[in-house]
């Protein structure tokens, strides 16, 4: 069973576009997702696709306060709990 | 790039001149030039292509600190963009400010919304920053809140979970009525007037975008309209449509009688 942080680390991989990353080239967990170039709409559709994917509600509000994949990691585990 | 060294700062924006009313005016520059002035906020438009020449002579303008946050970046799109639209807006606004580049700071307010300051002081020009791809919009006003928003509209993957995670009833139903060439279009304008007015009232995405809906008269095509907030229903805020064929995007701004415009009142060189 793939961990938490692998999952979405897949769903950074196979949905987010982010200019001038070269192909399999990780993220860190503490990379700002939204220093790499994302816009707000690109990145508010990327967290409701984790949200979906781990069953969550989450709003725009809930954005605000996620940058990065840690953060999303951390977003998740306390929803999940 | 080489972190640590002292850069050498442009001290003016060059090609500033007043127009016949004393009114000062946002010159084109290299890469930005002006977009629409409405309201007592001026517009501009920063050009945001790959342009090697033009990103080192863009780079110059910024501080220890900002180039400090570039190495974080690590990615050519976001480098560029924070590049050409930062070195703008501290172009503009020294001259606006008739003050040198290294006395131009920026700090943030309790959501995040980001401030000028002169010498450590809190400037009185009020300015915010949007980009997305190529393009980059800056808006200013001497006395009132603005936000601005742009996007790029590109196909969404998925668009039917944003527009449940972000639209106010009526919207959703007005959206998924739609075609979807249609409904993409209208989501991005609907997305950039939502983000300008939360970017304006200065919450940005800690403001829940379901929650509140743009006028209906905007929602079926109408180009300027005002809005309150539920919850500060005595500050009204004008909202603009200021989309074209590239993208889309709005602007907000406080409605209210400006004390400053016969100083101040800023035009741009040309119109959008």
């Amino acid at each position: 069973m793939p961990s938490i942080e692998e999952r979405v680390r897949k769903l950074v991989d196979d949905n987010l576009e982010i200019e001038g990353r070269s192909a399999g080239s990780p993220l860190a967990l503490t990379s700002s997702l939204r220093d790499s170039g994302l816009s707000s709409v690109e990145f508010v559709e990327f967290a409701k696709l984790v949200a979906q994917e781990f069953s969550l509600t989450l709003s725009t509000e809930d954005c605000a306060s996620i940058n990065t994949m840690g953060e999303f990691v951390s977003f998740i585990e306390a929803k999940s709990s | 790039m080489t972190i640590g060294r002292e850069t050498e700062h442009p001290s003016r924006y060059p090609a500033s001149e007043a127009d016949v009313s004393g009114a000062p005016r946002i010159a084109d520059g290299p890469w930005w030039k002006g977009c629409c002035t409405i309201g007592g906020v001026a517009v501009v438009h920063v050009d945001l292509q790959p342009h090697a020449v033009r990103q080192r002579e863009a780079t110059r303008w910024l501080d220890r600190e900002e180039l400090f946050r570039l190495e974080k970046f690590r990615f050519a799109g976001a480098d560029r963009r924070f590049i050409f639209c930062r070195s703008a807006l501290r172009a503009i606004l020294s001259y606006l400010l008739d003050c040198p580049n290294n006395c131009i700071s920026f700090d943030a307010a309790s959501f995040g919304k980001p401030y000028v300051t002169v010498s450590g002081v809190p400037a009185p020009l009020r300015f915010n920053v949007a980009h997305s791809g190529g393009h980059g919009l800056i808006a200013f006003s001497w006395d009132r809140e603005v936000g601005v928003d742009v996007e790029e509209r590109h196909p969404r993957r998925h668009l039917e979970g944003l527009i449940d995670t972000v639209m106010a009833p009526v919207e959703r139903a007005k959206l998924l009525s739609l075609a979807e060439d249609r409904r993409v279009r209208l989501f991005y304008r609907v997305w950039t007037m939502k983000e300008a007015l939360a970017k304006a009232y200065g919450t940005g995405l800690h403001t829940d975008f379901a929650k509140f809906q743009v006028p209906e008269q905007m929602l079926l095509g109408g180009l300027s309209d005002e809005f309150r907030f539920a919850e500060a229903p005595g500050v009204p805020w004008t909202l603009v449509d200021l989309g074209n064929v590239d993208f889309a995007a709005a602007l907000a701004y406080e409605t209210r009688p400006s004390s400053l415009d016969a100083d101040h009142t800023i035009i741009c060189p040309r119109g959008g």
